[in-house]
């Protein structure tokens, strides 16, 4: 079942999984604990007129202006994973300074298919909780099972190196799966839907 | 989103002695900060948000680029307005809809007078969180004690938009101190804000 997470203070991450035929065969839910650095410089760029340090996808450092505050661009387009929801298989625990998605599932079109990213920026809640939507379609058009055990949510900011992670969570956390790995069979489809939510 | 906020405080006497600290839980985000990263996120050609005190407005893609919370004399005769604010109000608890502090208490230089907001450090605690911080000093030039008991976070926004262009103040942060607390007069209380994305 979709947990609820009411006292979740940061993404809220849901995700199904739908056989050949649509129907629903697992889902779960998960809060993350794993805002990068980025995301808190990215903060700062917003309320302050400063200058701020990002490291980019490949780790390099890059000093980005205020002026790109409203550049900042999560939604990727249908078979680009260097932004928005990206999925990979290395199951090491998040940190701060994580800059990348370890190990990165690439866009194929004979293994993990990348759909175009869905945002939504309307704000939906009730009582003490609000959230906005960020979501990917993802299918296995491959022969084999593909199991990812991390999901990263990276931007595209068009200045220094591009690409940089936001947030990086793994699998490990997740409710309702009963193991610490999702699977994707060849032909089912998955929805991953990351909620970034404020609760006061 | 992990994104918390947290208010520290420190209140001086008239000699500038340490007579109290305190903090809040950092509970406090509301709607018009969440608003404003979906549009950091969406970056949809306008957003809208509800100044303080005041009804909905347009804001177009580009106006995001004004956003401060940095309210300095000098550089703005309405520096008071955004930044940390404080009120008087000690018993409403934060909601997401709130625009305004319940009772603010306004800048006066024979009141309680605002300084400036001054940017702090920005740092990283361990591999699970960073931060960045700054902060505002009250000072109370009246001869009576002044009791706070809301503070909140605002930033100015300018608008360009053609149906309502001008200078907005929007809250984005109201917390209820865990107890009144008094400054003295010829005192003073700095608060500290912390954003951060501990784990």
């Amino acid at each position: 079942m979709i947990v609820p997470l009411l006292m979740c203070r940061s993404i809220v991450h849901e995700f199904k999984v739908y056989d050949k035929r649509g129907r629903l065969v697992r889902h779960g839910s998960f809060c993350s604990r794993s805002f990068t650095r980025n995301f808190v410089a990215l903060q700062r760029l917003l309320l302050f007129d400063v200058n701020v340090a990002m490291w980019d996808r490949t780790n390099a450092k890059y000093t980005i202006s205020r002026e790109y505050i409203d550049d900042v661009d999560v939604a990727a387009d249908e078979g680009n994973y260097y932004y928005g929801i990206i999925l990979g298989t290395n199951n090491t625990q998040p940190a701060a300074d994580d800059y990348w998605v370890k190990a990165v599932i690439a866009h194929s079109d004979t293994g993990l298919y990348y759909y175009a990213m869905s945002v939504s920026a309307e704000l939906k809640g009730e009582g003490d909780v609000r959230y906005f939507t960020l979501s990917r379609t993802f299918e296995n058009k491959g022969t084999d099972t593909i199991t990812f055990y991390e999901v990263g949510l990276g931007a595209k900011i068009p200045t220094g190196g591009t690409y940089y992670l936001l947030a990086r969570d793994t699998t490990s956390t997740a409710k309702g799966v009963g193991e610490d790995y999702v699977t994707i069979e060849p032909g089912y489809s998955l929805v991953w839907v990351m909620k970034p939510q404020i609760v006061v | 989103m992990s994104t918390k906020i947290m208010f520290e405080y420190v209140v001086r006497d008239k000699e500038g002695r340490i007579i109290k600290r305190g903090k809040t839980k950092g509970h406090s985000f509301v709607e018009n900060y969440g608003k404003l990263l979906a549009q950091l996120f969406a970056q949809n050609d306008t957003f809208k948000l509800i100044p303080r005190g005041d009804t909905e407005k347009i804001f177009n893609k580009s106006d995001i680029t004004t956003c401060t919370v940095v309210g300095v004399q000098s550089e703005d005769t309405n520096f008071h307005k955004y930044g940390i604010i404080v009120g008087s109000d000690t018993t409403t608890s934060p909601t997401p809809t709130q625009t305004d502090l319940v009772s603010p208490i306004e800048h006066s230089d024979t009141g309680l007078s605002y300084g400036d907001v001054v940017v702090g450090a920005y740092g990283e605690e361990d591999t699970y969180a960073s931060y960045f911080t700054f902060s505002r000093t009250f000072t109370n030039n009246s001869g009576d004690i002044i009791t706070i008991g809301e503070v909140g976070l605002a930033c100015k926004l300018t608008s360009t938009n053609a149906n309502n262009p001008g200078d907005y103040y929007i809250l984005l942060a109201r917390d209820l101190l865990s107890e009144a607390v008094d400054v003295p007069p010829a005192g003073s209380i700095t608060f500290t804000a912390k954003i951060w994305n501990a784990a």
